[in-house]
């Protein structure tokens, strides 16, 4: 689990109309169901700076931030925490490069920080536990998300 | 076993707590309640839960059973968040597409 993951995708975009559609449109594409805390009904707002948050507003009014901008490089890089529902100092950390290519824009995602997990026991301690059950549990489906004994 | 199962078990605060307890190695049931502010009975529920996510390994010894946090069990998370971003880059490749049509007009 400590290895990052990564996701490499192309889009037919220059590097800024596809670092654009991520960041500031990112409510017209993310899959909000399941991806999300309230669901599809909720908006998703990416902030345009660095220390700025990606927050989701429930439809309800609730608010879910969902990580902090720690790098905004327009049509080039990103780089934000993300840990939806819990604090900043328990998030792990995703990153998104924009390159241009002749195809169109590449796009390297890479969401890490799991060295926090430590060792494979340690994967399943409390630490990382408290960081990210309920990172994963808000974006399972309402339905599948356990009430707490 | 999926990634909800884990994640519905690790949802509860003492299971994250029996989890916490098996950091140092495996326990009987008994050493896993000592302590616990609920009863036996429940404990062993807990325990059930656990096993049945994935993420303890029972093993038998005497005439107790060794519970053991299970060295694969956090590979359903691991799965699940490769399937949060493949269905969100395909969302986002999607509407890309859609955008550059969009322009070609």
């Amino acid at each position: 689990m400590k290895n990052p993951i990564e996701k490499t995708l192309i889009v037919p975009l220059t590097a800024s109309e596809a670092f654009e559609l991520f960041t500031e449109n990112m409510d017209t594409w993310w899959p909000k169901d399941p991806f999300s805390v309230t669901g599809d009904t909720s908006k998703v707002s990416f902030a345009n700076h660095k220390g700025g948050d990606i927050v989701e507003t429930g439809a309800d009014g609730s608010i879910n931030v969902w990580g902090t901008l720690l790098a905004y490089d327009p049509g080039k890089y990103l780089a934000f925490s993300w840990h939806p529902g819990r604090d900043a100092d328990e998030a792990t950390m995703v990153t998104v490069t924009f390159t241009q290519t002749e195809a169109g824009t590449r796009c390297d995602l890479t969401h890490g920080g799991f060295e926090i997990l430590g060792d494979t026991a340690d994967a399943v301690s409390s630490s990382y536990l408290s960081g990210w059950d309920l990172v994963l549990g808000c974006f399972a489906k309402a339905g599948l998300t356990p009430a707490i004994a | 076993m999926t990634y909800e199962d884990t994640i519905t078990a690790l949802a509860d605060p003492t299971r994250r707590d029996i989890i916490d307890r098996l950091r140092s190695g495996p326990l009987a049931v008994g050493a896993i309640a000592d302590g616990m502010p609920i009863s036996r009975p429940a404990v062993s529920q807990h325990l059930r839960v656990l096993s049945d996510a994935g993420l303890l390994t029972v093993t038998p010894s005497g005439n107790r059973r060794l519970y053991a946090i299970a060295p694969d069990g956090v590979d359903e998370l691991r799965r699940y968040l490769d399937t949060l971003w493949d269905d969100a880059l395909a969302a986002f490749g999607r509407a890309a597409a859609e955008k550059a049509k969009e322009s070609s007009k």
